[in-house]
């Protein structure tokens, strides 16, 4: 068995509703992943799969229990080690993708090396080879269809050689022909790079392709009571 | 990719806005350079002395009048001066040159000056193929600057016209032919036309009343010194102890008429008189890049708004707070910084005007091109102030909130 790379313990969050009351969202007594492992999570919208990848990544702070990551307890850490921790072990594919649209796709992709501190425009080139979009390197959002600008989202999240990419809802946005074709996209490309992937999303069509699914049903604690 | 080309990218896909604002900061950088180097060199231009004179004299009265009637051949002039009185001062032994001016005169409103040979001795050059008025011939020389608007040239004959303000029905009778054409000097003199001293005297409708009664002089008649009368006497002085001591005499002891000494101090009190409208002009100024400033602050706070996601993003992707809030700095310095180079542009169009202007109505030449303090000063302190005024949208941009903001709006 591979060294755990993530390992989420008595995790806990709830947000504050406009009357004033805590409402509990997530509440997980232990989730674990493995170095180079995929694992799918399936939810029903509003289950708080997007809160979880959001507490992995350091961007919202838990209420309680620890996330370690990569060998490092998130809430151990400063704000800009945070990020720093973020820029280097994370990749992130966003449901709407979340591309600059000011920048072209090449460099949307060296966005994502950036704040990493590892800046490589040969290898950003590489990935966008790998996803079959040598060809538009230099075409800026607008000028892609909603396939191509999903695999810019994926090379970006590759680029700046992580060990864990998250992904959330990444096929929320396709017809279900380009959804799997994403899906696969994605794990293969992980699987290139050496990355575990952390997928959620809704979609059982899509979970179906992972060895290892979990029902955020069956994890999160909220939800079961 | 870095943050300087992501803050550039930015920035031009908001461009019209950046350029609106652009535009803002280059008015009011080169306003504020214009205001100071055409003030600095306008009280150099105008107090710098009157082209190797030291001293005017001329009828009693005001000594700016007198200063700006023959140096800077604006106003009119104060009055007479008998004829006696410039071969008094000729005469004296601290005097090193004296030279005579009378004026009442135009040619389509460029002044005539009715003087003697000597004047063209010392800073004047005549263009090649000219020579000097024969001093009791209809013969003019003219500045480079009249012979440039009026089309006259060596050969060219015209009728003087009496007043120093052009009017058609004003023109007298005789006609003088121009035999040279002055080299420039940059000078009130360039819009000049010198005619001999007794061109004036005998000019048709002049009355001299040197002797306190009324004499008109007939053509091949000697006119008898008693009879002249002149408008000043631009004076070379030995030593500036002369001039204490001319000044002493003339304007405190006598009661005839008013010495100008020394020349650029005349100008300075003048200059001085009208500092409030320098101060004012200068607060004008002030205002202008403040107004600027505060449509960079403006345009980038709006911008943050829209930008939310954005920043969440570059968030999202590990980019520190205070990358953001350097982000936005950046943006706001590069907006000042192009918007004073912009402004080096603006400036160089105010002075091209102002020059223009100013030679036209005096004479006197400005320079585009003159350094100045602050034509380093104020694209470096716009530039700083603008970086600063990008604070509060770097500070909005620093405390978005990641997680709330990586959605696309609803």
């Amino acid at each position: 068995m591979n060294p755990q790379l993530l390992v989420l313990t008595n995790l806990k969050k709830s947000f504050l509703t406009p009357e004033n009351e805590l409402l509990p969202i997530l509440d997980i007594a232990h989730f674990q992943l493995a170095q180079g492992e995929q694992v799918a999570l399936q939810g029903a919208s509003g289950c708080g799969k997007t809160t979880l990848l959001h507490l992995i990544a350091g961007l919202t702070p838990a209420d309680s229990g620890q996330i370690e990551l990569a060998g490092q307890q998130l809430s151990s850490l400063s704000e800009a080690a945070r990020d720093r921790l973020r820029a280097t072990t994370l990749g992130y594919i966003f449901q709407t993708f979340n591309l600059l649209q000011g920048l072209s796709a090449l460099e949307n992709v060296e966005l994502g090396m950036l704040f990493g501190g590892k800046r490589d425009p040969g290898y950003a080139r590489q990935l966008l080879e790998a996803v079959e979009l040598g060809q538009r390197v230099h075409y800026r959002p607008a000028r892609l269809s909603v396939g191509q600008q999903q695999r810019v989202a994926v090379a970006r999240a590759l680029a700046n050689r992580p060990r864990l990419v998250l992904a959330d809802e990444p096929t929320a946005n396709l017809d279900r022909k380009h959804a799997l074709e994403a899906v696969e996209l994605i794990q293969s490309t992980c699987r290139q790079n050496g990355a575990a992937l952390l997928l959620v999303s809704h979609d059982a069509e899509v979970v179906g392709r992972f060895e290892r699914v979990e029902r955020l049903a069956d994890l999160n604690r909220v939800l079961v009571s | 990719m870095s943050i300087f080309k992501l803050a550039w990218r930015s920035l031009t896909q908001h461009r019209v806005s950046s350029l609106v604002t652009i535009f803002s900061i280059a008015l009011a950088t080169g306003l504020v350079m214009a205001v100071f180097a055409i003030q600095a060199q306008s009280y150099a231009a105008f107090t710098g002395g009157a082209g190797g004179f030291d001293a005017v004299l001329g009828a009693r009265g005001s000594q700016l009048q007198l200063v700006l009637n023959t140096v800077f051949h604006l106003e009119t002039s104060p009055g007479n001066i008998p004829w006696s009185l410039y071969q008094a001062i000729s005469q004296d032994p601290r005097v090193a040159r004296a030279i005579p001016y009378a004026v009442g005169d135009n040619y389509r409103g460029f002044r005539i000056v009715g003087t003697s040979p000597e004047l063209f001795q010392e800073g004047f050059q005549l263009a090649p193929g000219g020579q000097l008025f024969e001093p009791t011939s209809r013969q003019a020389v003219i500045g480079s600057f009249v012979a440039q608007r009026t089309g006259l040239k060596p050969g060219s004959q015209f009728h003087p016209y009496h007043g120093v303000v052009f009017s058609e029905s004003a023109r007298h009778d005789e006609e003088y032919t121009v035999v040279g054409v002055l080299e420039p000097t940059s000078s009130p003199a360039d819009r000049v036309i010198w005619i001999p001293l007794e061109g004036i005297f005998r000019m048709s409708g002049h009355v001299l009343r040197g002797s306190g009664k009324d004499f008109q002089a007939r053509p091949d008649h000697e006119i008898p010194d008693q009879h002249k009368q002149i408008s000043a006497v631009m004076l070379e002085l030995k030593s500036s102890q002369a001039g204490f001591a001319l000044e002493q005499t003339i304007n405190k002891q006598g009661q005839v008429a008013t010495l100008a000494w020394p020349v650029g101090r005349v100008m300075a009190e003048l200059f001085d008189k009208l500092g409030w409208m320098n101060r004012v002009l200068a607060l004008v100024a002030y205002l202008v890049v403040a107004v600027a400033l505060a449509s960079i602050l403006a345009g980038l706070y709006n911008t943050i708004d829209q930008r939310r996601r954005e920043l969440a993003i570059l968030r999202a992707l590990g980019a520190p707070r205070r990358t953001l809030l350097g982000l936005i700095l950046l943006e706001s310095g590069l907006l000042a910084g192009l918007g004073s180079l912009a402004g080096l542009l603006v400036y160089t169009a105010i002075l091209a005007v102002a020059v223009a202007v100013v030679r036209s109505q005096t004479g006197v030449v400005l320079e585009v091109l003159a350094f100045h303090p602050v034509l380093v000063l104020a694209p470096l302190g716009v530039t700083a102030l603008g970086t600063l005024a990008g604070l509060l949208p770097a500070w909005k941009a620093y405390r978005t909130d990641v997680a709330s903001n990586l959605a696309p709006p609803v």
